[in-house]
């Protein structure tokens, strides 16, 4: 239970936030379940915007209920929710367009880095270019016509924006720790170079369906000039893997990934110096480019597999200054958060006799900096909209007075249906790479589930004016066929 | 043209073959030789003092290799909270133990207060279902709201935290009196209360664990759905039940989904290492309604 307030002046241009926030965190504190609701969430709190004067107050309540802990997003998707519905009520207030006024508070590009009022400093971001990317990507100019369309059909059609950030890739240990975690949150790799060329690369993040498999290799396939075949990730045994921390908060590819990147570098700075010794040249002048270890300015070259099998048949090698074998380990202990950001652009159409809400186009334009796998990044983006629109739309548990759960099964809890959910349109080609992760990444795991739950409930809530229910300010999630309905005719 | 190899192509998900033609591995498929199974007696009200859990009977029953409750961890650390939090006042945050098995108290609808193991997961259930008619829970008045979970001192969850609450965070408090001047003296203000509603995560695969003991190392293995071993390795060794991390391994195969929800450690993986310990190899593979409570 949220209570936001938004000060600004009429112009819409932000002066202050402020929450109250009581969060049920159940009968006992599960691992996470602290720092979900308050550094996950508060330290959110100012959104993409410049807004000066934050403050955030979270009251942490036990109740008879199970245990919660963090669900995608994690305190993320709370905050954008209160911020975007909140910024979205304020504009209907004052008569001002919803585009504008987030144009007018964006952080600005040369306003990098820039550090929030609370306490996060975001390293590099073009929040503009997300909304300008969605608006041409929703054709915001032609809605009236589409509205017509629906009207046509007897919906009331609702347009809803949301423009998001998070803080993933969680996170440096030295501020966490400050800040109460108990445990550090880097994260770590082993590149092992085998005799024959091919690598096992041992990592400390899990896969549990987001292919890191397929993405892990193809960088160290990348960046040693070799196919991706020939390279097997290998992760979840802790009798295979150096410690590592797992997966969670978006932070597989910007931790983890990013020490694996930095292990294989160490891999080439000593491969420089096996071929060094093999080509009688010196180290400074051994280039590395295409799986190929060359003497600059020379066609004298040794390939990937002839430096790894020197390494592990020692016969023409070093041994007086360097060991044999070819296996690096890296651990890596990011500087910053990274700060994925974007904006969504949500259409839906509501039927006035019975209150259903049907989304019918969702717009994506997401900042997740470089990207290493397309169709991987659209189907993270497609599964974490798909669950923001379960808890726009359908989800919701809930216990009766005497703390029995009503809604123990599929029967009583609604999980979203292919039918409920659009096809959608993804661009993630507003690109500003991470400043002070290797791989310039910032993760795309939990962005869909933050940024698409108050698109959808102010796209509910636009249509519901649009149609003349001009009493209608808010509606709470789920927004289920009766709430709507209810609240039409309230 | 788009890359066909490297950073940046859409390389086709290697892990989609095994997946998609049924040849993943799940920890709920694994068969090891002498496996048992475990069933937990889970809690049927929300609020309630233990009077008595009576496994007698329970223990006697066909295929029951072992019978455990709240007691037999009593002396063993709690599964911790990962993140300290401090009030505004500076204070420390109220941090209840979180026991492998309820002791004492139950206190929400299917909290676990005693498991069976046995040779069947039937047996275990038919078990289980005796002690649940063998014990007497005296139920209590459920704290379910939050606003009268707050203002009713007399009803606590945990009889050591009078008024329910864990901590009372501000962020930045040095903040607070600008921000409050600022709304005061604002041209506008906008108002808006909203309540987040409580989600389940449903992952694909629910969570199961596979607890193994093996006499000759004196080394023990945990099988379960996680989403980071290391860290389910560190808080079941070192901070819930005190053995050496180098004497426990910890393997999480194919993972159906996480969302978040196998991120932490639960009292039955615990139970499952226990239980391997008895030589009864434990996956506790729980039902989807187990997973909603």
């Amino acid at each position: 239970m949220t209570k936001i307030e938004l000060a600004c002046d009429l112009e819409g241009n932000f002066i202050a936030f402020r929450t109250e926030t009581l969060a049920n965190v159940g009968a006992y504190l599960s691992n996470f379940s602290t720092v979900t609701p308050t550094f996950l969430h508060g330290t959110l709190m100012a959104g993409p915007y410049k807004v000066p004067n934050v403050y955030v107050n979270v009251k942490t309540v036990f109740t008879n209920t199970a245990p919660v802990d963090a669900y995608r997003g994690a305190g993320r998707p709370e905050a954008t929710y209160s911020l975007e519905r909140v910024v979205d009520k304020m504009c209907r207030e004052l008569g001002l367009d919803p585009f504008e006024v987030r144009r007018k508070n964006f952080v600005t590009t040369d306003m990098f880095p820039y550090t929030t009022p609370v306490a996060l400093a975001y390293d590099t971001g073009d929040y503009h270019a997300t909304l300008d990317k969605v608006m041409e990507m929703a054709d915001v100019a032609g809605f009236e016509k589409r509205r017509a369309a629906s009207a046509a059909k007897g919906k009331l059609r609702g347009m809803g924006l949301s423009t998001w950030i998070e803080a993933c890739g969680i996170a440096p240990s030295h501020l966490v720790g400050i800040l109460g975690a108990r445990v550090g949150l880097y994260d770590a790799a082993t590149v092992r170079v085998n005799a024959t060329g091919n690598l096992s690369v041992m990592v400390g993040a899990h896969s549990h369906g987001q292919g890191h498999e397929t993405v892990f290799a193809q960088i160290v396939a990348d960046k040693l000039g070799i196919p991706e075949s020939s390279v097997e990730i290998v992760h979840g045994d802790t009798a295979k893997i150096p410690f590592g921390m797992g997966s969670y908060g978006s932070r597989s590819l910007a931790v983890c990934g990013s020490a694996m990147s930095k292990a294989v570098d160490k891999i080439i700075a000593k491969g420089k110096k096996i071929a060094a010794h093999m080509l009688e040249a010196a180290e400074g002048d051994i280039t590395f480019e295409d799986g190929k270890f060359s003497v600059a300015g020379t066609d004298k070259a040794k390939t990937f597999g002839e430096i790894a099998f020197s390494a592990y048949v020692p016969h023409n090698y070093p041994l007086e200054t360097l060991e044999p074998g070819l296996e690096e380990t890296a651990f890596y202990d990011p500087a910053n958060f990274t700060y994925p950001a974007g904006a969504y652009l949500c259409e839906v159409e509501v039927d006035e006799g019975t209150g259903k809400v049907d989304v019918v186009a969702f717009h994506c334009a997401d900042d997740f900096g470089n990207i290493m796998n397309p169709m991987i990044v659209e189907g993270q983006v497609h599964g974490g909209v798909g669950q923001g629109i379960g808890q726009a739309l359908c989800e919701f548990t809930t216990y009766d007075e005497n703390g029995q759960l009503l809604t123990g099964s599929y029967m009583d809890y609604a999980m979203p249906r292919a039918e409920d959910v659009p096809f959608y349109n993804v661009d993630y080609s507003c690109q500003t790479p991470c400043t002070h992760n290797p791989l310039g990444v910032k993760g795309c795991g939990e962005a869909g589930a933050i940024g698409s739950p108050p698109a959808v409930v102010n796209a509910v809530i636009d249509a519901l004016q649009r149609g003349g229910h001009k009493h209608v300010t808010h509606i709470d999630m789920p927004v289920s066929p009766s709430r709507v309905w209810t609240a039409m005719n309230a | 043209m788009p890359k066909d190899h490297g950073i940046g192509a859409s390389s086709k998900r290697r892990e989609d073959i095994r997946f998609l033609t049924g040849k993943g591995t799940y920890t709920d498929d694994m068969n090891i030789a002498g496996q048992a199974h475990a069933v937990m007696v889970r809690s049927t009200v929300a609020h309630g003092r233990i009077k008595r859990v009576d496994t007698a009977a329970a223990a006697a029953m066909p295929g029951v290799l072992a019978v455990f409750t709240g007691e037999d961890f009593a002396a063993v650390g709690g599964n911790p909270a990962g993140w300290l939090i401090n009030s505004r006042d500076g204070t420390p945050m109220r941090e209840p133990k979180r026991p492998v098995l309820a002791h004492g108290k139950v206190r929400h609808v299917g909290d676990a207060y005693a498991a069976v193991v046995a040779e069947t997961y039937q047996q275990a259930r038919d078990a289980a279902q005796v002690i649940a008619d063998d014990s007497e829970i005296e139920e209590l008045p459920a704290v379910v709201n939050m606003a009268a979970a707050v203002a009713n001192a007399s009803n606590r969850v945990h009889d050591e935290i009078p008024d329910n609450v864990c901590y009372d965070w501000g962020w930045i408090e040095d903040n607070r009196a600008k921000v409050d001047a600022a709304i005061k003296s604002a041209p506008h203000v906008t108002t808006l209360e909203l309540v987040n509603n409580r989600l389940v995560p449903n992952a694909m695969e629910p969570r199961a664990s596979i607890g193994e003991f093996f006499p000759g190392t004196q080394d023990y293995k945990l099988t379960t759905t996680s989403q980071n071993p290391h860290l389910t390795r560190l808080l079941v060794a070192a901070f819930v039940l005190g053995i050496p991390e180098n004497k426990l391994q910890v393997v999480a195969p194919d993972v159906g989904g996480g969302f978040g929800s196998k991120i932490y450690h639960y009292g039955e993986e615990a139970l499952a290492r226990c239980a391997g310990r008895r030589n009864a190899a434990s996956p506790s593979c729980r039902t989807r309604m187990a997973e909603t409570t």
